[in-house]
């Protein structure tokens, strides 16, 4: 009866037992698990971390600090040294800081090296220490984290710094030397023009100094075939007349450059009144006539009744038109002129067109032709007044009025020069 | 009663001898009487002691200019009504705008030929023609 119960007894002990046992090892278990779900989460962070126990014993290192720490079985001799010295610079940083009473964390600089490839590693250090109820420091877990890349960038950017100052001031001098430039160039503009206001007063002055001699060339001559100093033979007069025709010409270009120089110097005020087109169209027919009489050409107008009035300088509109004309009937041997005129009521312009089945002018000429001393031809074959200054003339006046000349023209098919010039001045309407 | 007038007198100022002698040989050609003065002082001169009908003046001229000796002759009771032709080679604008201030009766740019200068001076007679006393009632 009492082994029965002695047996019982054991039974229940050993079951108790067993009971504690199992219960022992699934707290084992739990344990492991924990242990190795914790190792795979630090194992999992790229930085080294290290657990360290007051003795100054590494208690638990993940895999990165494993690299830097600790040397395989069969590695050189080299990398062993470097493991070491790892590991003497590790310890003496966290020697330190358990001597150090108060702060919980610290960071700090090491410097590493990787004992794989011997490349330096410049480590921030941060450690925290683990502190029991009782106020122990039971242990150390540090965290390194490789400045490489940080230091890196900060010497890029500093490199940047240095290039973007060293830009700037190339930018500083590069502005420096521009307005240097700006200012000769300046001197230079002030030079050229008080040059260019120079040769515009010599050439006046020169013209004024032609005219006073040729009033006397054109005076005596036009007394002396006035019969004054007695009747002439044909022969004196076909000479006279030939010395008259030749002082007119030059008289002539003598005052084409007048016109260029008062123009160039702003000393030709326009005088601004109505017209209408048709008349000064009608008077310039009249003022040629001998030429047209002579040119046997066919000379026809094409003016619109209905012609508004322009409202310009009828004197310089006139230039212009006598010089077009003039030109139109010296460079057309056969066939046609016709002048017309249109005016556009939307865009208040009025054009003035002379056109011809003249020699035409090419391509490359169709600029010359409106410089200063320039024919497309410069042949001494002029009939009529001019030093190659009319068109250059006309242009400029054209635009003095607010207006503009142009060309149309081919090589043996004709020209037609045509003035654009606004119905009235644009701060008159 | 209709009175015979005396040849017009024009009294010619310009410092250039040939066109003076050009002026003179025409307008004595053409039946006037011609004085001559070669600069602004001989040119006050003469007009205040030979008051002629008509002068023509060029403007340009050395000491006392054209313009200065336009101005005392209209400043003088004497020569106030003569009627005064200015002349210059200058075809500058302005040019003409400073003579009417000075106080000239017209404006002649050079050259000038000679019959032009003739026709002037027929015309500002004509305009003239009560000033100088031979009026035909």
């Amino acid at each position: 009866m009492s082994i029965l119960r002695n047996v019982t007894d054991l039974q229940r002990a050993t079951a108790e037992l067993e009971d504690n046992y199992r219960k022992l090892r699934q707290t084992e278990a739990d344990a492991r698990a924990e242990r190795d779900r914790l190792d795979l989460v630090i194992d999992s962070v790229a930085d080294p971390i290290l657990v360290t126990d007051p003795g100054g014993n590494t208690v638990m290192m993940n895999a990165p600090a494993e690299h830097l720490f600790t040397a395989p079985e069969v590695s050189s001799e080299e990398a062993q040294r470097l493991v070491q010295a790892n590991d003497a610079h590790f310890s003496s940083f966290v020697s330190n800081l358990f001597f150090e009473g108060g702060t919980l964390r610290r960071s700090g600089s090491i410097s590493l090296v990787d004992p794989g490839t011997g490349a330096a590693l410049p480590m921030e250090a941060i450690s925290g220490k683990i502190v029991s109820e009782h106020g122990e420091v039971t242990a150390l877990v540090t965290i390194l984290h490789d400045r490489t890349e940080e230091l890196e960038r900060a010497r890029l950017y500093e490199e940047l710094k240095r290039a973007s100052a060293e830009l700037e001031l190339k930018v500083r001098e590069a502005t420096a030397e521009l307005v240097r430039q700006n200012e000769l160039l300046r001197r230079s503009h002030i030079a050229l023009e008080q040059a260019s206001a120079l040769k515009s007063q010599f050439l006046a002055n020169m013209s004024h100094e032609f005219r006073t001699p040729l009033n006397a060339i054109l005076g005596y001559t036009s007394m002396l075939l006035k019969g004054v100093s007695g009747e002439l033979a044909a022969p004196q007069r076909r000479n006279l007349e030939r010395i008259d025709s030749n002082s007119q010409h030059l008289l002539s270009i003598i005052n084409d450059i007048l016109d260029i120089t008062r123009i160039e110097a702003g000393k030709m005020p326009l005088t601004v009144a109505d017209f209408p087109m048709l008349d000064l169209i009608r008077e310039v027919l009249a003022e040629v006539e001998p030429l047209i009489a002579r040119s046997k050409l066919t000379v026809t107008t094409q003016v619109n009744d209905a012609l508004p009035p322009l409202r310009s300088d009828r004197q310089k509109v006139k230039q212009i038109v006598i010089n077009l004309l003039t030109n139109a009937l010296k460079f057309t041997p056969q066939g046609w002129v016709t002048v017309t005129a249109v005016c556009d009521p939307v865009i208040e312009r009025m054009a003035i067109a002379v056109a011809d089945s003249g020699i035409g002018i090419s391509p490359k000429d169709q600029d010359v032709i409106f410089e200063d001393f320039r024919q497309a031809d410069d042949s001494p074959t002029r009939q009529y007044t001019g030093a190659g200054l009319g068109l250059a003339i006309c242009r400029r006046l054209a635009t003095m009025l607010g207006g503009e000349l142009s060309v149309r023209s081919a090589l043996g098919e004709g020209s037609t020069f045509t003035l654009v010039l606004p119905r009235a001045p644009e701060d008159d309407r | 009663m209709m009175v015979q007038a005396p040849p017009t007198l024009v009294l010619l100022v310009d410092d250039y001898p040939d066109n003076r002698d050009i002026y003179v040989q025409f307008l004595t050609y053409s039946g006037l009487r011609v004085e001559e003065a070669e600069n602004g002082h001989q040119a006050l001169d003469k007009a205040f002691s030979l008051r002629p009908d008509v002068i023509v003046m060029d403007l340009s001229l050395p000491g006392l200019d054209g313009w200065e000796a336009t101005r005392r002759l209209k400043e003088d009771p004497r020569t106030r009504d003569i009627p005064v032709i200015a002349l210059t080679g200058h075809a500058l604008a302005g040019h003409s705008k400073g003579a009417f201030d000075a106080g000239c009766d017209a404006f002649i740019t050079k050259p000038c030929l000679p019959e032009r200068l003739l026709d002037e001076i027929r015309a500002i007679l004509a305009a003239a023609r009560p000033r100088s006393g031979d009026t035909t009632p």
